[in-house]
């Protein structure tokens, strides 16, 4: 990461505001501010349709949204993935080539695969293997592995907990939480009843305005109508 | 691994991903074009020309591949490299083994 950018002092700030996007007229994200820093878990909860991928894709520079405004410590960065070491982002969709093997993979990455799946043993019997020859579970799990251990401020996650089993969603929430001490993570996942626990801050995606809630979080998030009860 | 050496693995990683395409589309060129000049005798200056054919090709390809996996490029932006840079990437790589390709089909046969 570029030197202007790291900010020795202390914690490392990404934020993203101004960020304006409309579907065939209806507006989908309006009023943004978002805050996370290193150190921090922040989840980013909404329901279907809220606009929380095109949220993330927005800060991370893939999709340009004019007048979107992404800076760390300050500092202007769009597109943000151009950035080297800066931020990664883990994609609702496969993030693999299906041909590519798990070890290309982390080598292209810059990622130490036996320390990723440390608490993951029953992994380490398909660092050979091409991503397309693994069960959907293990793919999303070894992906988020690779983006979470990848030498990055900042990683972004959209559904890092679909499809993998419980026991390994236990694992990968203690692994992001012993992580958040050198990054700042930014997961969005309807299972909240797993992402809740680990999150310093969170907020909801409701009717285009994004929501910093604070106090008793459950209590807001049923109030909004993101959960029943 | 520096910067450049991880985006030059990128660009060749994609173009694994469209070779298919470029390599089909260089080969009946080769065959169709060149192959017939170079034993009619008239290939003398005819590489710009294909050369030039080729790259306007690109554009073609570059449409099915967004088209058909308009998902294929999380990897390489995870790696810093845009489309653009990729693209520019897989174009230069894909003209320089044309070339190659054909002035080796020419020395081989004349």
């Amino acid at each position: 990461m570029s030197t202007t950018s790291r900010n020795s002092a202390g914690p490392q700030v990404l934020e993203a505001d101004g960020i304006r996007i409309a579907f065939g007229g209806r507006e989908v994200l309006g009023s943004i501010y978002l805050r996370v820093q290193t150190g921090q878990i922040v989840g980013l909860l909404g329901r279907n349709g809220s606009g929380k991928s095109v949220l993330l894709q927005t800060i991370f520079g893939a999709r340009a949204v004019a007048d979107a405004s992404v800076r760390v410590n300050g500092r202007h960065v769009v597109p943000a993935f151009r950035q080297p070491s800066l931020l990664n982002y883990l994609p609702q969709e496969p993030l693999l080539p299906h041909s590519l093997s798990l070890a290309r993979a982390a080598r292209l990455l810059g990622v130490d695969l036996e320390k990723a799946t440390a608490r993951f043993p029953e992994l380490r019997s398909q660092f050979g293997s091409r991503v397309g020859e693994l069960s959907g579970g293990a793919a999303r799990l070894m992906q988020a592995l690779l983006l979470l251990h990848a030498d990055t401020v900042f990683s972004l996650f959209d559904e890092p907990f679909s499809g993998v089993m419980p026991v390994h969603v236990e694992t990968l929430a203690e692994e992001m939480q012993r992580l958040k001490a050198r990054k700042g993570l930014l997961i969005t996942d309807h299972r909240y009843a797993e992402v809740l626990p680990i999150c310093d801050v969170v907020y909801l995606l409701h009717q285009g305005r994004l929501l910093k809630l604070d106090g008793d979080v459950r209590e807001q998030l049923r109030d909004y109508g993101y959960l029943a009860s | 691994m520096t910067i450049l050496a991880t985006q030059l693995r990128a660009v060749g990683l994609f173009y694994r991903s469209v070779a298919p395409f470029m390599l089909g589309i260089s080969g009946l060129i080769l065959v169709a074009v060149l192959l017939p000049a170079v034993h009619e005798g008239w290939s003398r200056g005819l590489l710009p020309g294909l050369l030039l054919a080729k790259l306007t090709t690109a554009p073609v390809v570059w449409y099915l591949s967004e088209q058909l996996r308009p998902g294929q490029y999380w990897l390489y932006f995870n790696l810093h490299v845009s489309r653009r840079r990729l693209w520019a990437g897989v174009v230069v790589l894909d003209a320089g083994l044309f070339l190659g390709g054909a002035l080796l089909v020419r020395a081989v046969l004349s």
